[in-house]
């Protein structure tokens, strides 16, 4: 193992509980398992129907029955919802109630709100007049019109609706950088803590759950695949014959403090936050730098955050979106930064399972990754049966491999050009 | 330890004028900039006053990049331009330049969607989504879903000046701006950048934000308005190292949620890292003037105390306080507070 930078244990940032709810199951322990089997969770739409478009998949949650719905979700809407359920598993875990100065309990959640739902866009047709002007005022009297919806929308709405519902008093955080939220959040937080800006963050990402224009603007965008023999098949990151990424739903949250801090609350530790990194690729809005340079420079500014160099790193959790632009990028970043080692690195996308889910990757993949080194096991990136050239690194093909490892990269990379990337490293390596 | 971060540029757009002096003078002269809206009709809302500042017409189709911006995030992307280039920092690797940003309510604009849903009502007037499905859903702008993410505009700064570095955008409430401010502060003081520009922008005035009002029971407060600006910011000992004006300094700030306490709480974490004590500071507020101008509130009055600062007073006893305080507090429960001082 690797030394650590030499930090004390009031800056050194360390994981006490962690929450997840993904389309192969209700916690972490379900997903996992699931991923570990190499089982996918991408099925056909049933949340709306999308005959006519050119895509009909997607990562989707049973949530009925399992999520009870709370009052607070009909101002918060499915992103609360799923926050709250995961949050829940994380500060059961953590034992947060049990910390009693609400005031240093911080909030840093990645997401960007809802989009349009088609009964606002209804409501909205249904309210316009022979010039095409909607009036706004009959609108927002309308009984019918989605007012859940339209609080929804704002990006700040969930974060602070789930501090309310914590009693969390400390700063909250609302982070909108698309692809990257949930990874820049977990960022955030590993800051708040090292500089004495709260005792306990509740970090993570939720992507809410699937509506019709939201859906529709990815499809038209043309980033969603298209072509696929089946459901389970379509997330493909790194084959040759990915053509686009699958939509998913989802929700993860982690509990952070300071290892001094979970030592004194006599905390379980489940893993460390090592470093952060990010970057802009400052280069097209739709499109990565095609020399991968933002990668590169969060991957190196978060293994230098660590106080750690390349050679340490054991395993990279992938940003993978089954993209054709993403995966050769993302290989070129992994070889920019390893050199000749990263044909040893082994590097897989949990995407290939349980689609991208947007605001919530970052976090779902950030836990996924801690629970690898906890279990001795690096997920598979399932459907690798054409290989690419460009994409010629091991992706930890189709099957999960046995493995102690012990630091781990975690890649997000965002539409808009937002880059980030942690350092995570396993409990057992905590001297 | 106090935060000692130099303010070494600045730019700002707001109701009251496009230039820090401008914007001061305005708001000492007693000026307003909230008057009745116009670009629709507000009639039908308890609140038909804020202070708009844009009036053009949308930007052409076949220009991308303003067609995902809209409206406010070309906004942020100008006055992020013009600090920029005041505060001359192409010296710097363009990796250790950060962007800080609070970001204003970004949303779906219905003329985004009106022509396919239009053309798909069935015989009732209604949207259908059968014959949505059968083509008219193709009308939609492809760059339609990238203009609703809260990150875009921020992406379109680093792209226009070619900056790479540390970065976060924070939405929507007004604390957000405070929040930008201070992180990208932070980002300095911790060593992931060399300077950051800071800024914040409020959402345009539509009629979805006095919609959105109303449901959250906001409409009492001050009219909405439309502005924002942008900080360079720069460790003080490098900025004095490479000769560049100071024009304040940043040396405390903090952010709380959960009600009133949560004012009190951040206002005193603030003045701690500041190393002042409460009464030798004043609060800055421009709402009167300049609307609540949400996430961008928190810079523009950082804008207006620097050019109070800079101008001559007719006389000593009209000199501002060297230290001011900026408040800014969200509708859904946050509270900002950043302490800045004028630069001797």
């Amino acid at each position: 193992m690797p030394e650590r930078a030499d930090r004390s244990p009031a800056q050194r940032v360390v994981v006490t509980g962690a929450g997840m709810v993904t389309s192969l199951g209700p916690d972490l322990a379900t997903t996992f398992e699931a991923m570990a089997a190499g089982r996918s969770g991408v099925t056909t739409l049933t949340r709306f129907d999308a005959t006519g478009l050119p895509c009909d998949i997607g990562a989707q949650l049973d949530v009925e029955g399992l999520i009870p719905e709370h009052a607070l979700d009909e101002v918060g809407g499915s992103e609360l919802r799923l926050l709250r359920h995961a949050t829940a598993q994380a500060t059961t875990q953590a034992d947060l109630a049990a910390f009693h100065d609400r005031r240093r309990i911080a909030v840093a959640i990645g997401g960007h709100g809802s989009t349009p739902s088609v009964r606002h866009i209804q409501r909205t047709v249904h309210h316009m007049d022979a010039a095409d002007e909607v009036d706004a005022v009959a609108l927002r009297d309308d009984p019918k019109w989605d007012r859940s919806n339209w609080t929804a929308r704002s990006p700040e709405t969930a974060p602070t609706l789930l501090a309310h519902h914590l009693d969390a008093r400390g700063p909250v955080l609302p982070v909108v950088s698309a692809c990257a939220a949930g990874t820049q959040a977990i960022g955030e937080g590993l800051r708040f803590l090292r500089e004495g800006r709260a005792d306990v963050v509740v970090a993570g990402g939720a992507e809410p759950l699937l509506n019709y224009s939201y859906f529709l603007g990815f499809a038209i965008l043309g980033a969603l695949t298209r072509r696929y023999p089946s459901p389970e098949k379509a997330s493909r990151p790194f084959d040759r014959r990915r053509n686009g990424f699958v939509i998913g739903e989802g929700a993860a949250v982690l509990i952070l403090e300071t290892l001094e801090g979970a030592r004194a609350r006599g905390r379980e530790i489940l893993g460390e936050v090592l470093g952060y990194g990010d970057s802009a690729d400052g280069y097209r809005i739709t499109d990565m730098h095609p020399e991968a340079d933002g990668a590169v420079l969060a991957m190196r500014a978060a293994i230098a955050d660590a106080g750690l160099l390349p050679d340490d790193v054991d395993y990279v959790n992938a940003h993978g979106t089954s993209t054709p632009i993403n995966d050769p990028t993302e290989t070129l970043a992994c070889k920019r930064v390893f050199g000749d080692r990263a044909y040893e690195v082994p590097i897989s996308s949990n995407k290939s399972m349980i689609g991208h889910t947007i605001g919530a990757a970052g976090a779902i993949e950030g836990v996924l990754t801690l629970e690898g080194m906890r279990r001795g096991l690096m997920l598979p990136t399932i459907n690798q049966e054409a290989p690419d050239r460009r994409c010629d690194l091991d992706y930890v093909p189709n099957e999960a491999r046995a493995s102690s490892h012990h630091v781990a990269l975690s890649n997000s990379f965002g539409f808009g050009g937002q880059n980030a990337c942690l350092a995570l490293g396993s409990a057992e390596s905590i001297s | 330890m106090p935060l000692r971060v130099a303010i070494t540029a600045a730019a700002v757009r707001t109701a009251l004028g496009s230039t820090p002096d401008e914007v001061w003078q305005a708001i000492q002269a007693g000026h307003s900039g909230i008057r009745p809206i116009v670009g629709f009709d507000a009639s039908g809302f308890s609140v038909t006053e804020a202070a708009q500042i844009w009036r053009e017409p949308d930007a052409p189709e076949d220009d991308p990049a303003l067609r995902i911006l809209g409206p406010h995030g070309r906004l942020l992307d100008a006055v992020c331009l013009e600090a920029h280039g005041a505060a001359r920092l192409e010296t710097l690797a363009r990796e250790r330049v950060g962007l800080f940003v609070g970001m204003g309510m970004v949303d779906s604009s219905v003329d985004d969607l009106a022509p396919a849903a239009l053309a798909s009502r069935d015989d009732a007037g209604q949207l259908s989504l059968e014959r949505f499905f059968a083509g008219p859903y193709r009308q939609i702008h492809p760059l339609w879903p990238l203009s609703m993410l809260n990150n875009v505009a921020a992406g379109q700064i680093a792209i226009d000046l070619d900056i790479r570095g540390d970065n976060a955008v924070l939405a929507a409430d007004a604390d957000a701006g405070v929040r930008a401010l201070l992180e990208g502060a932070r980002s300095l003081q911790e060593g992931h950048a060399d300077a950051v520009l800071a800024a914040g922008v409020a959402g345009r005035v539509t009629p979805a934000l006095l919609a959105r009002r109303a449901l959250s029971g906001s409409e009492a407060e001050a009219p909405p308005g439309e502005g924002g600006a942008a900080l360079v910011l720069e460790r003080e000992d490098d900025a004095r190292r490479r000769g560049a004006p100071i024009l304040g300094l940043i040396r405390g700030g903090a952010t709380a949620f959960g009600g009133e306490q949560a004012v009190t709480r951040a206002m005193q974490a603030a003045f701690e890292e500041a190393e002042r004590p409460i009464e030798a500071l004043r609060v800055q507020v421009d709402r009167d003037h300049l609307g609540d101008l949400g996430p961008g509130a928190a810079a523009v009055s950082v804008v207006t105390a620097l050019a109070g600062w800079r101008r001559v007073p007719p006389s000593p006893a009209d000199r501002p306080p060297r230290w001011t305080t900026v408040l800014a507090a969200g509708s859904a429960g946050g509270v900002g507070v950043l302490v800045i001082e004028e630069a001797v």
